[in-house]
């Protein structure tokens, strides 16, 4: 048995310890909102926290998140309000959507090292992939969430 | 698909061999088409066409209608001293006639040249051995936050009875606009993609 705490709720898991995260989130966990999109950690759509680290979960094995805090995209905020979220909703970010969950968490993350980024900061740490190009909205969105969690 | 590039390009190799400025060439070309003048005028302006920019940057125009959207382009591009392309800025005019959301009209012309920018400087599906060689992100490369330039989206709307497509106008644009510019930074024509297999050079 392996126990994590996803968004906040202690799991005792009965699988094996090299089953990746995503796939205890998604399929034993039934948390839907983190996708599975490349399977070789470079797209970023699996994002989620692990003790508050931005990582990718499609390449990250279960056994080494034992006894560790998971956030996915349902746990980021109660109330869906988190500054990134309402931040993503008044630029109007997503498009087909489908990485924009990554994208989220990759930013939630990211503003917590960088609370005022420039330009220059979000392109050198920011490597989700998005193709619908979502990418120049994702930019004022950040500094739209930047400014938000200063007041 | 109309392709104004395509059909001036004989006399628009000449006329930019004869050093003739590229925005004002395709006005007169395209004089007989105020619908087109407008987009045409609108990323001219915009984009400060005719004001210098340093040393391997340059700026390239393209204009042209499909889906029934006339779409101008004007990308600005540095080249590094290893002949590596960057595009700094895009300003993209359209011409879709009408418009109800235009968020959402802006939305898909940055988009559209996210989606362009990846194919000119990298899209490309290679057959081995009767196989494709690409098969994820790591063998096929596509444009990140750190490849986006600055994209600014303008309408020029000529009303009328025309409600034009706006998705695939931004793609399709994308690469004759970096093409241009290209040639433009160092004297290069581009006749064939993606850029990431051209050999380049920069300034010394």
């Amino acid at each position: 048995m392996i126990s994590i705490t996803v968004n906040g709720k202690v799991h005792r898991l009965d699988v094996e310890p090299e089953m990746p995260l995503l796939w205890v989130i998604r399929d034993e966990l039934g948390l839907t909102g983190t996708k599975f999109g490349c399977g070789i950690s470079m797209c970023g759509a699996c994002t989620v926290h692990v003790n508050g680290e931005a990582v990718r979960s499609c390449g990250m094995v279960v056994g080494d998140v034992a006894g560790k805090s998971v956030t996915t995209i349902e746990g980021l905020s109660p109330d869906s309000k988190h500054p990134v979220q309402q931040a993503w909703l008044a630029e109007g970010v997503p498009q087909y959507g489908y990485c924009q969950c990554g994208q989220i968490m990759a930013a939630a993350a990211f503003l917590k090292e960088h609370p005022k980024p420039s330009d220059a900061d979000i392109d050198a740490n920011l490597t989700n992939i998005c193709r619908c190009g979502t990418y120049v909205r994702i930019r004022s969105a950040i500094h739209r969430a930047a400014a938000l969690m200063k007041t | 698909m109309r392709l104004v590039e395509g059909q001036g390009r004989t006399r628009l190799a000449g006329a930019l061999a004869a050093g003739q400025d590229a925005y004002k060439f395709r006005r007169a070309l395209l004089e007989h088409r105020p619908d087109f003048l407008g987009v045409l005028d609108k990323i001219a302006e915009k984009s400060d066409w005719g004001k210098p920019l340093g040393q391997g940057r340059g700026r390239g125009i393209a204009i042209f209608e499909c889906y029934d959207t006339i779409i101008g382009q004007v990308a600005e591009v540095t080249v590094s001293k290893k002949g590596e392309v960057r595009v700094d800025r895009v300003v993209a005019s359209v011409d879709c006639g009408h418009v109800v959301n235009p968020g959402i009209v802006e939305a898909q012309i940055q988009s559209g040249v996210i989606y362009g920018l990846s194919a000119a400087l990298y899209g490309e599906i290679t057959i081995k051995d009767g196989r494709v060689e690409q098969s994820n992100f790591d063998s096929y490369q596509v444009v990140t936050l750190a490849d986006t330039p600055k994209i600014e989206v303008y309408l020029a709307l000529s009303g009328g009875k025309k409600w034009g497509g706006i998705g695939e106008p931004g793609t399709a644009s994308t690469a004759l606009a970096i093409a241009n510019e290209v040639f433009a930074a160092t004297g290069t024509r581009v006749r064939s993609l993606p850029l990431k297999n051209v050999k380049l050079v920069g300034p010394a």
